[in-house]
């Protein structure tokens, strides 16, 4: 381990750093005024970008399918389906029923046969007001879903009985959802409307950005894209991306946050994460970890935490918190921590050279107590943020 | 591209604007937006600006890297052009999705510097046929909010006027071996005469009259537009028609005289901008994205 150097005598870092410090952290929400959310963030000489858009359909952004549908319809609000459509069924005209389904949907006699006992409190649906609860626990099952999330309606998809495990561990783990759509009451989604926009949503469906991005039926899909300025490292690089390194990030990087953000509120739908790093000098992915976090609050996507990351290393037997690039080239052990730091839940944790299991403990607080000093100043961030817009809003 | 769809509504409520030289955001036909303009905002390049006009924000950096000159221009260095259209500006640009557009503005820059005069390239050659600084300039489309040739060129002329270059001395000994030696003192560089780098005007033909500095509304409304790089002396350095539609020769040379004339009062502000910043010295308070 090349680890002597790495800290004085004194105990000071080459930066001049104690082994707990972080580097300077500064950030700012909303720097584009184009994307849904987006966040800069710099950490010491480390600079990043983080964009967001979304939530939106699976297929393509909302701008592509604008744009192929627009020419028959010019006048067409921006986003919104075919009016008739939307009065029958609101919530219908973002979901792209993807064209397996649609035969099971036509005929809706089987789907009722198959499913006695949820048939019957159907019917009524219209009549149904998002306060359900009073209702005994075993239509509560059923009725849940829809309150939940619009699109439910497609879930019959996947076999009965994992679709209502999965629905009854959410009301469970949080509140009231915020969507207070009242269900699109399922009988009529199969008749004469289901079978009108098919043709509508499928249009933009060649046109996907690449065939992975696969609507999820019980949750959203999380696409990231990690890449790195060009000139952002000391050598110039020879593309931003699509390497195997930037592959791996935005691998990393959806996983990540794909356990923070609340993906079962938007089903069969897309939310996009660019990060972009402008400056490297350690801690690259951390930055954009923590930029992505603000760039999705600022998009409000409901988040169960923030994430924060932060890096961590060994001197000799002294951990160091937030590694600057030197400190990263010098090759000791390397620790990757992102946290969900209300629950102290680890999001994504990598090591990197080899550490003996009695030290990880210590780099692990190191990186854990990092993360939560970042907690605080993102915090503050959102916070001010937050009075900036009230102000701007008048509120 | 990154574009818009209008109806044809505000088509023509944007055509009948320009008609009566009062376009949607107020200002006339050869009018441009207020522009944002920063240099030295990444610190490990050698040289590197930022940006904004209107929602267009770009990021410009540019390294000097040692490299062989070219074996027609045994003396001179050279330019490369890289531009990068991120997903951040939109989400059609993911993965390779950029890079038509991306090639399409690199081989206009290629074009527009082309000129002899626009850069002394002989300044930047350190050894003929040996050793030359290549200069990558690396555009990073960060938004996209219309008019992205011009705001990349205004980018990247800021971006070479603020790069500095190291200092290097060519010692040879007796056996004719030559070895390179660079400066000690980091604040030992060449800085590179921009005076004649030209930047480009776009000007957007909208119903029966042109404007410069389109933004994506009134792009959707122009079928041709004519881009035409421009020196602070006036002087066209290339000139290029793009878009779906025609354009009449003389409406052609309405537009070059227009454009010499933006162009011309275009350079002459960025210039004093960029002395104005250059002027406050190592104090400035650098706000990059924090601002």
């Amino acid at each position: 381990m090349a680890a002597p150097e790495l800290l004085s005598d004194e105990g000071y870092r080459a930066d001049g750093r104690r082994p707990a410090e972080l580097r300077k952290v500064r950030a700012r929400m909303g720097v584009f005024a184009q994307a849904d959310g987006s966040a800069y963030i710099e950490q010491g000489n480390t600079k990043a970008l983080a964009v967001v858009y979304g939530p939106h359909e699976v297929s393509g952004a909302g701008h592509r399918a604008r744009g192929l549908r627009s020419p028959p319809s010019p006048s067409a609000p921006l986003r919104a389906p075919p009016l008739p459509l939307g009065a029958s069924a609101p919530p219908r005209g973002l979901r792209s029923p993807p064209s397996p389904s649609a035969p099971l949907r036509a005929p809706p006699l089987p789907l009722g046969a198959s499913a006695p006992p949820r048939a019957p409190p159907l019917p009524p649906g219209p009549l149904r007001s998002p306060s359900g609860p009073p209702l005994p626990p075993e239509p509560l099952r059923s009725l849940h879903p829809p309150g939940l999330s619009p699109f439910v309606p497609g879930t019959p998809r996947p076999p009965p009985a994992t679709g209502a495990a999965e629905v009854r561990s959410l009301p469970g783990g949080r509140g009231p959802s915020p969507v207070p759509v009242p269900a699109p009451p399922r009988v009529c989604t199969s008749p004469p409307p289901g079978s009108v926009p098919a043709p509508v949503c499928t249009g933009p469906r060649p046109q996907m950005r690449g065939s992975r991005s696969k609507a999820l039926p019980d949750r959203a899909l999380v696409n990231c894209q990690y890449s790195m300025a060009t000139f952002s490292t000391g050598e110039r690089r020879r593309r931003p991306h699509g390497d195997r390194q930037a592959g791996e990030l935005a691998l990393q990087l959806k996983q990540t946050f794909e356990a923070a953000i609340l993906t079962r509120l938007y089903p069969r739908s897309q939310i996009d994460i660019y990060v972009q790093v402008l400056q490297a000098d350690g801690g690259n992915y951390c930055a954009c970890v923590n930029a992505a976090t603000l760039a999705v609050m600022d998009a409000g996507i409901p988040m169960r935490d923030y994430v924060c990351a932060s890096s961590a290393g060994l001197a000799e037997d002294t951990p160091l918190a937030d590694l600057s690039s030197p400190e990263e080239a010098a090759g000791g052990p390397r620790l990757v921590l992102a946290l969900l730091p209300a629950s102290g839940q680890i999001a994504l944790l990598q090591l990197s050279a080899r550490l003996h299991q009695e030290r990880l403990e210590a780099a692990l607080e190191a990186a854990g107590e990092a993360c939560r000093a970042l907690h605080a100043v993102l915090d503050r961030v959102v916070r001010e943020r937050l009075r900036e817009v009230a102000a701007l809003l008048g509120d | 591209m990154a574009s818009v769809v209008l109806s044809e509504a505000e088509k023509l409520y944007i055509v009948h604007g320009v008609q009566e030289d009062l376009r949607i955001d107020g200002r006339g036909c050869e009018d441009y937006r207020c522009a944002e303009v920063e240099t030295d905002v990444v610190s490990n390049t050698s040289g590197s600006a930022r940006v904004k006009l209107g929602h267009t924000d770009i990021l410009v950096g540019v390294k000097a890297e040692m490299g062989t000159p070219k074996l027609e221009k045994p003396d001179e260095g050279y330019l490369e052009f890289f531009v990068d259209c991120s997903a951040n500006a939109t989400p059609e640009f993911e993965g390779r999705g950029g890079e038509e557009l991306g090639t399409e503005i690199a081989n206009t820059l290629y074009r527009v510097f082309s000129s002899e005069s626009s850069i002394d390239l002989k300044s930047i050659c350190i050894n003929p046929r040996e050793h030359c600084w290549v200069l990558y300039v690396d555009v990073l489309l960060l938004e996209c909010g219309g008019n992205l040739f011009d705001a990349i060129s205004i980018a990247v002329k800021a971006a070479l006027f603020n790069t500095r270059i190291p200092k290097v001395r060519v010692l040879e000994d007796e056996e004719g071996s030559k070895e390179i030696e660079l400066s000690d003192d980091p604040y030992d560089c060449i800085r590179l005469n921009v005076d004649d780098v030209p930047c480009i005007v776009t000007l957007s033909k909208i119903g029966y009259r042109h404007v410069v500095d389109a933004t994506l509304q009134e792009e959707a409304c122009s079928l041709a537009s004519l881009l035409i790089s421009v020196t602070s002396k006036g002087a066209i350095t290339s000139m290029k028609k793009m878009g779906k539609g025609s354009l009449d020769p003389e409406s052609i040379f309405e537009m070059m005289e227009t454009g010499k004339r933006v162009g011309k009062s275009l350079h002459i502000a960025l210039q004093k901008i960029l002395d104005e910043e250059e002027s406050l010295g190592t104090s400035r308070q650098k706000v990059g994205f924090l601002g």
